[in-house]
């Protein structure tokens, strides 16, 4: 009774923050639609590995569009600072260079997950031999000190948890 | 005890005897004399008894013996167990004052120049008036008052004081020949003739006297059962002293040290009324009724119920028939015409009312019940209440004996007398009452119960008879641990059991502590080390109460049969530490601590808890192991997955300094 209480009250208070963000995002892009377009097009690189990035975290994604995001900045602050309107937008972004800075931050970030991935490779593969080592040693040590049946531990714990 | 020199014994470390030495002139029946010497007092004669090692002693006799000083007894100072040279095994001693003088009778059937009145009043009457009066203040019947047993105290027989010797080396009343026991008491086995009390050494001082009256035995040449019949038709007095010529002074003193009756016997008080000059009318016994028609029993007539009763017992599988067939009640209806000793027999046989013919059991009652003051009689077991026990003790290796007392606890015998025959002594319904405690450890198989119990509860000198003692001798708690060290340091590897059935009742039976926890352990033990702890348990309770010395080598077999209990502890360090100090605590000889090493509960309850806590560290590797050989399987995806994490951790802090930087530079 109660569950079906709070459920018929949260779905409402729901929709209505939800609608008021709506409403809220929607202001701000009227307010700035010119600032918007601006990111939205140096930051097309961002959009397509979000798109592409399958993980769960989209590590890949983040970080082509932290630095897509830097390359970008400069000319959003010009845009802010000096004011402007839709030509000059379209100004900024009608330049080559402009584009080609934007979109060079966002390859260094997508460069960036390929190049470190062989020295991650190697790091692991000595971490887990390091690791299985003084695993074994130590399993040695208690084997020593408390005999054979501290292996059987295991099988009375797992007997233990299946009950 | 220690070893002399040149082969010699040494007894409570003051008595050198000398095995090479016998003295035939002292040995009693069974037991043999030989020379020995006090050490501390060369000038005190002494003699050492070696007395039969299957008959118990009389240990408390013994002690309480040393109280008394009396110049008409022979000292018993002291008994040891030694090891006896020539036989090459351990054997009980008891040193003995030895007389100046020889024997009075130096055997049954001697002939001596007959005492006359006076000199038989005053040195052996008084005198032993005197001696039994300190007996039973010591708390000691002698039962072995005989004319053989009195020793003259100097080499002129005709002044010499007469000295009654020792009377402890054999059970009560043993040695004595028939002709020196009361009735009842000649009827039963030698062994099962019982303590008894002052009446029966009264009776025996009567006999004797009748003897040195005589100057022989005056039944010299009947058998024993002929004694036996010779007094029940003509009562005591008149079957030893019919043909004699008593001085007429002197029968008053006979008839009532002689009267079959132990009620109207003679006590203390009567004799040394009589000797200090009192005089009164000579009481004649009252006969036993006779029948008008004898009982021909083994071919013999039988005229009295007490006479039918031990004619009864003596021809057993006759008496079975003779009741089956109404012979008996036949003649106690019409020949005897007791109406009392008739319903007594029936009463007897209502007991087992179900039964369509007359058993063991039956036959036993019936004759207690013609005949309440004789012994208990079944087949070959004949013995007095308060010999049950001494019998069962003396021929505990005859498997007849030990089956007739089952029998007679398990029917509950011992009541059914107490309910026949109610003139009895207040002690031996103190002893029914120890059977009735008894009877339930006796139907209990278990070890430390059963009729091992029985025999160390009720006979308290009775020596542990325990296969690892055959050479050796153990009566009193304190012999145990030394017994069994001896043992450990001869035997210590061919030991596998320190605790056998008569052990464990022997200490069951003597300690004060009860082991009934332990006996149940050794019941319930699954394997050699179940065993060896509440056996272990056992001997330290013996060790600590018997106050014995230390027993380094046993506790060395105690410790390597507790070596499994070393299992029990998982750290291998705690198991190395406690071996170590179980070779240190053994050197010192206490079992109890030793036992305290192995089972220390609080130890054992730490090394669990951290076998756990270690097991689930062991586990909790494994796990961790097992998460790295998926890493290593998995090594591509997880790097990728990592450099991806790492790329973009360093894209955001690149791109923050990029922010930072563009900001700095545009606004400033």
């Amino acid at each position: 009774m109660t569950d079906a209480t709070e459920k018929g009250n949260s779905p409402p208070k729901r929709r209505i923050g939800s609608i008021f963000l709506w409403l809220l995002a929607a202001a701000i892009v009227c307010a700035f639609y010119e600032s918007i377009l601006l990111l939205v097009i140096g930051m097309i690189p961002t959009g397509i590995a979000l798109a592409l990035d399958r993980s769960q975290h989209k590590d890949q994604a983040r970080s082509v569009g932290y630095l897509n995001f830097a390359g970008c900045l400069p000319w959003a602050v010009d845009f802010w600072v000096s004011g402007g309107n839709l030509d000059r937008v379209f100004e900024i972004v009608g330049d080559p260079l402009v584009l080609a800075v934007m979109y060079t931050a966002a390859a260094t970030g997508w460069a960036l997950c390929f190049i470190l991935r062989p020295f991650v490779a190697a790091y692991l593969a000595v971490a887990v031999d390091y690791r299985e080592g003084q695993i074994k040693k130590r399993q040695d040590e208690l084997v020593a000190e408390w005999g054979e049946e501290v292996r059987d531990g295991i099988a009375e714990s797992a007997e233990a948890e299946a009950d | 005890m220690t070893a002399g020199t040149g082969g010699a014994v040494v007894a409570s470390d003051r008595y050198q005897i000398d095995p090479e030495r016998p003295l035939p002139e002292y040995d009693e029946g069974s037991s043999r004399a030989f020379a020995a010497t006090d050490l501390r007092d060369g000038g005190s004669g002494v003699y050492a008894i070696l007395p039969d090692p299957n008959l118990p002693l009389r240990l408390t006799a013994i002690t309480r013996l040393r109280r008394i000083d009396n110049v008409n007894l022979l000292h018993t100072p002291t008994w040891d167990v030694v090891h006896w040279p020539t036989e090459g095994r351990r054997r009980p001693v008891i040193i003995v004052e030895r007389p100046k003088g020889q024997r009075l009778f130096a055997t049954p059937d001697a002939r001596i120049d007959p005492f006359r009145e006076e000199p038989l009043v005053r040195r052996l009457l008084q005198p032993m008036a005197v001696l039994i009066e300190e007996l039973t203040y010591a708390g000691v019947v002698h039962r072995n008052i005989r004319a053989e047993n009195l020793y003259f105290d100097g080499t002129e027989i005709d002044r010499a004081p007469i000295m009654l010797g020792e009377c402890v080396s054999a059970p009560g009343g043993y040695r004595q020949p028939i002709v020196y026991e009361t009735i009842e008491c000649g009827m039963a086995h030698p062994a099962g003739r019982g303590e008894g009390s002052v009446a029966n050494d009264f009776y025996a001082l009567g006999v004797t006297a009748a003897f040195l009256l005589a100057g022989r035995n005056p039944l010299a040449g009947l058998s024993d059962e002929a004694v036996i019949a010779e007094k029940l038709s003509k009562g005591s007095f008149g079957a030893l002293l019919n043909s004699a010529r008593i001085p007429s002074a002197l029968i008053e003193v006979f008839r009532g040290l002689l009267n079959d009756d132990a009620a109207d016997r003679w006590s203390l008080e009567q004799l040394q009324m009589w000797l200090g000059g009192r005089r009164g009318t000579p009481k004649q016994q009252i006969r036993p009724s006779k029948a008008s028609r004898p009982l021909e029993i083994g071919g013999h007539p039988y005229l009295t119920a007490r006479s039918v009763a031990e004619a009864l017992s003596r021809h057993w599988d006759e008496a079975l028939n003779l009741v089956q067939a109404g012979t008996v009640d036949d003649w106690l209806r019409r020949g005897l015409a007791d109406e009392d000793r008739i319903e007594a027999v029936n009463n007897a046989k209502e007991i087992d009312e179900g039964a369509e013919t007359i058993n063991d059991t039956t036959l036993t009652r019936i004759c207690f019940a013609l005949d309440p003051s004789a012994p208990v009689r079944m087949r070959n077991f004949r013995a007095m209440l308060d010999g049950i026990a001494m019998l069962l003790a003396c021929r505990y290796t005859e498997e007849p004996v030990r089956a007739d007392f089952v029998t007679f606890v398990r029917q509950r015998l011992i009541d059914y007398c107490l309910g026949v025959n109610a003139r009895l002594r207040p002690d031996i319904y103190r002893l029914a009452g120890a059977f009735d405690r008894l009877a339930p450890s006796i139907a209990r198989d278990d070890i430390g119960y059963g009729i091992e119990r029985a025999l160390y509860t009720l006979s308290p000198s009775a020596h542990c008879r325990s296969p690892l003692f055959e050479r050796d001798y153990v009566a009193e708690l304190y012999q145990l641990v030394p017994a069994l060290e001896r043992l450990a340091q001869t035997r210590a590897g061919a030991l596998d059991t320190l605790v056998d059935r008569h052990i464990a009742a022997f200490v069951a039976a003597r300690a004060k502590a009860p082991i009934t926890p332990e006996l149940r352990a050794l019941r319930d033990a699954k394997d050699h080390f179940d065993f060896a702890l509440p056996a272990a348990r056992i001997l330290a309770i013996a060790q600590d109460e018997g106050m014995s010395s230390a027993a380094p080598a046993l506790c060395g077999v105690v410790a390597t049969m507790l070596e499994p209990a070393l299992e029990r502890f998982h750290n291998r360090n705690t198991r190395d530490a406690i071996r170590s100090r179980i070779k240190e605590i053994a050197a010192t000889g206490s079992i109890h601590a030793l036992i305290g090493a192995v089972d220390d509960h609080e130890t054992l309850l730490i090394d669990d808890e951290m076998f756990h806590v270690a097991a689930d560290e062991y586990a909790n590797t494994e796990q961790r192991r097992e998460r790295l050989e998926y890493e290593r399987k998995n090594r591509v995806s997880i790097s990728r997955m990592v450099s991806s994490q790492v790329a973009s951790l360093l894209s955001g802090t690149i791109a923050t300094v990029a922010v930072l930087v563009t900001i700095l530079v545009k606004l400033i």
